[in-house]
This record gives C-alpha cells, structure tokens and sequence, in this order.
C-alpha cells in the first residue's frame, strides 16, 4: 500500500485495516492517525466526557490519547490492537485525572453534570437517527445478557468505573467482576456480529 | 503447553486481554498461546474489539467537537519522531549569503506549515462531508421506496415556533420522526402522537427523544399503527401535551398538527 516512507505523503488510508494503518502509524504517516481520529474518536471522547464530566478536559484527553498512541506506536507493539489500546488508556487516565482532582462526586452526580452543564454540540437529526439506532441494536443485545453481565459491561463501558469500583458498589469479589465482563463480551461477540440475531 | 488447547480458556483470556484485565500469569499465559497461534488469536481479538468498539458507540451520545482533529493533527505535526537532518551550512559562504538563505528557509518553512494546516482541514472536512453524505443516502433510500408517506408539522400557537417532520414506511416497518425548537415538555407531562381516523385520535405513542430543541426520534409503531395510516379515513396526525402518556384518548392541548406531502 505504501511506497513513500515519508510522513508528509498522505495516501488514502480510508479503507485500510487496521494492520496497513498500524504500519502508517509506525512510520509517522499524519494521515492514518487522521483515519484513526474518524473511526474512534467518538468512543475517545465519549468515554472521557462520561468519566470527566468536563468538556474541555475531554478534548485535552482525548488529544492526549491519540498523541500518545502516535508517538508510541513504533514502540509499542501492543497499540496494533487500536480499540484496546484507546479504551484502555482513556479510562486509566481519566480516573487518574479524576483523582489527582481529588473529586469525590458520585458517579451519578458527575453523570448529572455532565447531562446538565456541558454544552456539547448538538448532533443534526441525521446523525441523532444513527445514534438512535445504534444504541438500540446494543440495547436489545445487552437484554440477551445475564444481569450481572449487563451490569458490569452497563457501569464499566456507560459510567466508565474501574473493575474495583464496580465490586465495591454491587458488592462481589472483583474475580466475579472479571468473570462477567467477560463472558458478557463472549455473548455479546455472538450477538452483535452475527448479522442473523439483530435485525432492527 | 503440552497440555491440550481449552478453547473457551482461551477465547476468555482473550475477552481478559482484550478489557485489560489480566492478572500477570494469565496475560503471560496469553502471550504464549498468541505466539503460538497468531492467525487463529488475531481475529479473535479484532472480532471482540469490534464488539467493544460497538458496546461504546451504543452508549455514547456525543461528537467530538470538529475542531479537535485539526488540533490533533498540528499536535502530532509537532510531536514527530523521526530524526531531523541538519546539514552544516559551508564555511565559505559569506554573511550576506548566509542571511539570505535563512531567510529563505523561513520563508519555505511557513508557507509549508500554512499548507500542511490547510490540508489538516481538508481532510477533517472530507471526512464530515462523507459521514453526512452516508446518513443523507439511508434517508433517500427509504424516501425513494414508492410506500414511504412524509408528513410535516406545524405548532397549533402561531407563538410556538415547533416544527417537525414525520417519515416512515410500512413495508421496513421503519417511522423516524425529525423535531425542530419543541421545547421540552414541562415537568410530569409529556408529548403523545395521535393519528386521526374518522375524526377520533388514536394512539400512537410518546415522543421521547433523547434530547429536545432539534432531535430525532425512532417512532416504535406496532404493525397496527402502521396501518392506521392506510386507513381510508386517515385525515391526519398531532401531537399533544398529557399528563399521562399512556391514556388512550387526548386529554391535553394540540402542540402540533400534520399536513401530509
């Protein structure tokens, strides 16, 4: 696909896999991390909005997450698998931001602020249908879940806690919490990516 | 690994890498088995991250800001990590020689910048143009089936400025419903959907965005109400303000009223 190392050489990376845009990233291509940015930049700053509850620190974290996904990519062999990587590092540092903030807001209490007092741009209509219908298709897939599976996955992915604080507030060990974050996304694999089981 | 292959193990331990929840054995007890079997272990993790990648665009509900990508993109101009050549200027030039080619530099140097930035933009606008462009097509493929009804809506008070539009088609059994300035209903009440046949309003449900002002919202008809619209005494639709959003006849204000087109 590439036949020009240099980073200011922008190919159409639109349609590539996420290996060919792991090699662009590797070799500083602006335009894969750009590619990137389009694939997952929702989920980035969706998930850093949730747990920061502050619009302007979600931007700040969000920048930071890709940055650190391009500058360590050549470094890091494990950034290949991009959605890990960005989930992963998105909740780990905004926890961290979290409590160095030393804000003790309960999770529905910063989930409230954020509903009330962030002004984020409003979606158009179009882009709201797609958002309906997307959270939809996962709502009718997590009721194929167990209850404690939903949960986990629902306080994990929807209020963005830890495996521990997800323990502590439905009180079982945190090996339970793991079990059924799981299994739960085993379940959901077979749900969701099966074109068969979700018809909306 | 003499041990045979436990595959719900594994593809646990890889649902385990793929949330990052390992424990240290467990993640070197990965390590190894990926390295043993790397084509297999590969597609496993992409199709469990493709999962999560959907479990988190269900539950978000924002955009990032557009201006973000640009910012990323300068960012990451300036975080490059490949080496920099620096070439030593010859000794024997002289000063005025020297000045002018640093002169030069700078010159090609910001001109490259502004290019580099606008192209930032270019490809951050392409990319919006295109998503839009995807989300327009899915509304001309249901408005180009021949039994796709739109109807539109106008606010009863000439001093509400509401606004709405209603598409659907029976066959997909899909009702999408576009609102514009409706203010969100007062505190325990709520607006309902009617369809009027012969006169009577029947029920069709609540209109229950996820957001007020400018939204849209996915009418959960049952086949019933589907019908409804090819009722031959079908004259039309509004919405109302109840106070109880389940009762099977109006008790509130009209808020709006349909035409259909």
């Amino acid at each position: 696909m590439e036949s020009n190392s240099s980073p200011f050489h922008l190919p159409d990376y639109s349609s590539a896999t996420d290996e060919a845009l792991f090699e662009a990233l590797k070799q500083q291509h602006s335009s894969a991390l750009s590619i990137l940015f389009h694939r997952h930049g929702r989920l980035v700053y969706g998930l850093a909005l949730k747990i920061l509850a502050n619009q302007q620190e979600a931007e700040d974290l969000t920048q930071e997450i890709f940055l650190s996904l391009w500058r360590n990519a050549a470094k890091n062999p494990e950034c290949r698998y991009f959605v890990r990587y960005l989930v992963t590092m998105t909740k780990s540092r905004a926890i961290d931001k979290l409590r160095a903030r030393h804000r003790h807001l309960k999770l529905v209490e910063r989930w409230g602020q954020s509903m009330t007092t962030e002004a984020s741009p409003d979606p158009n209509p179009l882009e709201q249908a797609t958002l309906t219908e997307r959270s939809q298709r996962l709502r009718i897939a997590l009721e194929q879940l167990s209850e404690k599976q939903r949960q986990v996955i629902e306080m994990a992915y929807d209020q963005g806690c830890s495996q521990s604080e997800i323990a502590q507030r439905l009180e079982i060990p945190l090996g339970t919490v793991k079990t059924n974050t799981r299994q739960g996304l085993l379940k959901l694999k077979q749900i969701l990516l099966d074109p068969n089981t979700l018809a909306l | 690994m003499n041990e045979p292959l436990d595959l719900e193990h594994i593809k646990n331990l890889a649902a385990g890498f793929v949330v990052d929840d390992l424990t240290p054995e467990e993640a070197e007890e990965f390590r190894q088995v990926l390295a043993l079997y790397p084509a297999e272990l590969v597609n496993e993790i992409e199709d469990l991250q493709e999962v999560l990648r959907q479990v988190l665009d269900g539950f978000t509900e924002v955009e990032p800001p557009p201006h973000l990508l640009p910012a990323l993109l300068n960012a990451a101009k300036g975080s490059t990590n490949k080496p920099v050549v620096v070439k030593q200027l010859a000794l024997r030039w002289d000063k005025i020689a020297m000045g002018i080619a640093a002169l030069l530099v700078i010159a090609l140097g910001v001109d490259y910048y502004r290019l580099r930035q606008n192209f930032s933009l270019v490809i951050a606008e392409n990319q919006r143009l295109r998503q839009e462009f995807g989300e327009a097509q899915a509304v001309k493929a249901l408005l180009q089936e021949t039994q796709t009804r739109l109807f539109t809506f106008k606010a009863a008070s000439s001093t509400n400025k509401a606004s709405g539009s209603i598409i659907m088609n029976p066959e997909r059994q899909k009702a999408l419903m576009l609102i514009r300035n409706l203010a969100p209903p007062p505190p325990g009440q709520a607006y309902v959907l009617w369809t009027i046949i012969n006169s009577k309003k029947v029920f069709c449900g609540e209109i229950k965005p996820y957001t007020w002002g400018t939204a849209s919202y996915e009418l959960p008809f049952t086949p019933e109400m589907y019908r409804d619209f090819f009722n031959p005494d079908f004259s039309g639709l509004v919405v109302t303000l109840e106070t109880n959003p389940t009762a099977s006849r109006p008790t509130g204000p009209i808020v709006m009223q349909s035409s259909q087109i």
